[in-house]
């Protein structure tokens, strides 16, 4: 429809005109045919899952309840600047493939892994390629036809791996893991959905990132600034991004798109509050599962508690690490030498599994 | 049968003030201490005392029967509930007195010492 495709001049007269609070701009999505801007999205709600439609009326209904002021969490919250400190790893391009899904899955768990570990320069870049090309493509999903964040965060739980390992380009391809590739997964322990805009705010502000999906019409293509809400143009389909923090003052989500820099503000975007089903449910990754050695680490808090076998060890630039407690010899054989270990302020070289020391060296 | 105590005179040190802290079963939820301050803050039966530090050590041959001497506050027993609860918190206590590092515990209405942060 003509309306669709206005040029950012009429767009933002338009926009003007229904006071709304977002600029539109060219951008490197504005380029595109419709058919090429169709294709940098990609959400196709699974089997039993909220349709688009569903999704826009269950966040339109919650409203209120995301513009409420409520206790438990701040008034706003960014994880690209946590007291200076930016736990959002870079924003990335995918490109003319419907893989939104992998996306916004990966930069989910990317920064949870980079809050779990209170390290924003933790180098963390994982395979968006060995998620959709290899467990999405198992279940017959092509960049063609899109794919849903259920069996996604499943993929991961599978575990997936690093980006030299699979690196991406935009086109369906055959699974093509390094050949080490089973040394180098990255497994999440669990997710589960978020559904009210309290509990994701309150997730937000304490846990980490949150994958969401939303319906893209034809202006949001044209989005450089402000506060994204729907003004004009038709449905161009389902999209999949990561919910990196809110503003209630500005009611508005902040978000983090997968269609490179020269798109939004940096390639990040702000939606208002209840606006094309951004907050009719929401995934959060529970943490990263993380088995392997870590070295030359420093053991600098411990804790315990009036419960059986129950100390743990913090480790500097990982966070709280459990004392495996299998039975009382090797709780208290941990449990004296990571004391020790502190004491004398030497390096560790530990093995965990599933977050938990179960072997320690101490140079 | 009442355990034996350790005797209060062989203890000695500074004053508390207060403070906050936060609790939570099954794992820690602190980071490590930003600022140091030394308190004490009732969250129900509760006590989180903040901020201290361990000069005494006491036990004797009874079961479960380990004791901290904080400064400032005096003789604390730990939680005697569970073998390996009660080694542990003694691991943790007697590294705060070798290191003196900084010590977050909470009190509970026994006056026992139920967990601890050794910073």
């Amino acid at each position: 429809m003509p309306e669709d495709r206005l040029q950012p001049a009429a767009l933002n007269a338009l926009l003007k005109e229904a006071n709304a609070r977002w600029q539109a701009g060219e951008t490197s999505l504005t380029k595109l045919s419709p058919e090429e801007q169709v294709l940098r999205l990609g959400y196709a709600p699974g089997p039993g899952e909220e349709t688009l439609e569903q999704r826009m009326t269950a966040a339109t209904a919650r409203l209120a309840a995301a513009m409420a002021v409520a206790a438990g969490y701040p008034a706003s919250f960014d994880w690209r600047n946590v007291g200076g400190k930016n736990f959002i790893t870079p924003i990335r391009d995918q490109g003319g493939c419907g893989s939104c899904v992998a996306f916004g899955s990966t930069a989910t768990v990317e920064g949870t892994f980079r809050v779990q570990r209170g390290d924003p320069n933790l180098v963390v870049d994982l395979s968006e390629a060995h998620l959709f090309y290899c467990v999405a493509k198992a279940q017959g999903r092509t960049c063609g036809n899109g794919w849903w964040v259920a069996p996604a965060l499943d993929g991961y739980k599978g575990g997936i791996v690093d980006e030299a390992c699979f690196p991406y380009t935009a086109v369906d391809q055959a699974c093509n893991l390094c050949s080490d590739w089973q040394g180098r997964l990255t497994k999440i322990t669990g997710w589960h959905t978020v559904a009210s805009p309290s509990d994701m705010k309150t997730w937000l502000s304490s846990k980490g990132p949150l994958a969401t999906c939303f319906v893209v019409y034809n202006d949001f293509f044209s989005y450089s600034s402000g506060v994204y809400h729907h003004v004009t143009g038709g449905v161009a389909g389902g999209h999949c991004v990561c919910c990196i923090g809110y503003d209630d003052a500005q009611g508005c989500w902040i978000c983090k798109n997968s269609w490179g820099t020269g798109w939004g503000e940096g390639g990040f975007f702000r939606i208002a509050y209840g606006d094309c089903g951004i907050d009719s449910t929401m995934w959060a990754v529970e943490g990263i599962e993380e088995t392997g050695w870590q070295t030359n680490r420093r053991v600098i808090g411990l804790w315990s508690i009036d419960q059986d076998r129950n100390a743990w060890a913090y480790v500097d630039g990982i966070g709280w690490r459990k004392i495996a407690s299998d039975s009382d010899n090797i709780f208290f054989d941990l449990l004296v030498q990571v004391a020790s270990a502190k004491t004398s302020n030497r390096p560790v070289n530990f093995y965990q599994q599933q977050g938990v020391i179960r072997q320690v060296y101490i140079l | 049968m009442v355990d034996t105590k350790p005797q209060e005179q062989l203890l000695w040190g500074v004053a508390a003030t207060v403070g906050s802290g936060a609790a939570q079963a099954g794992a820690p939820t602190a980071g490590p201490p930003i600022s140091a301050q030394e308190g004490a803050a009732a969250v129900g039966a509760s006590v989180w005392v903040t901020n201290q530090r361990v000069n005494a050590l006491w036990t004797i041959a009874e079961s479960r029967n380990s004791w901290v001497g904080i400064a400032g506050v005096g003789w604390r027993k730990l939680a005697n509930n569970s073998d390996t609860a009660v080694v542990a918190l003694t691991i943790l206590a007697a590294n705060a007195k070798q290191t003196q590092g900084i010590l977050n515990y909470r009190q509970e209405a026994d006056n026992m010492i139920h967990e601890m942060y050794l910073w």
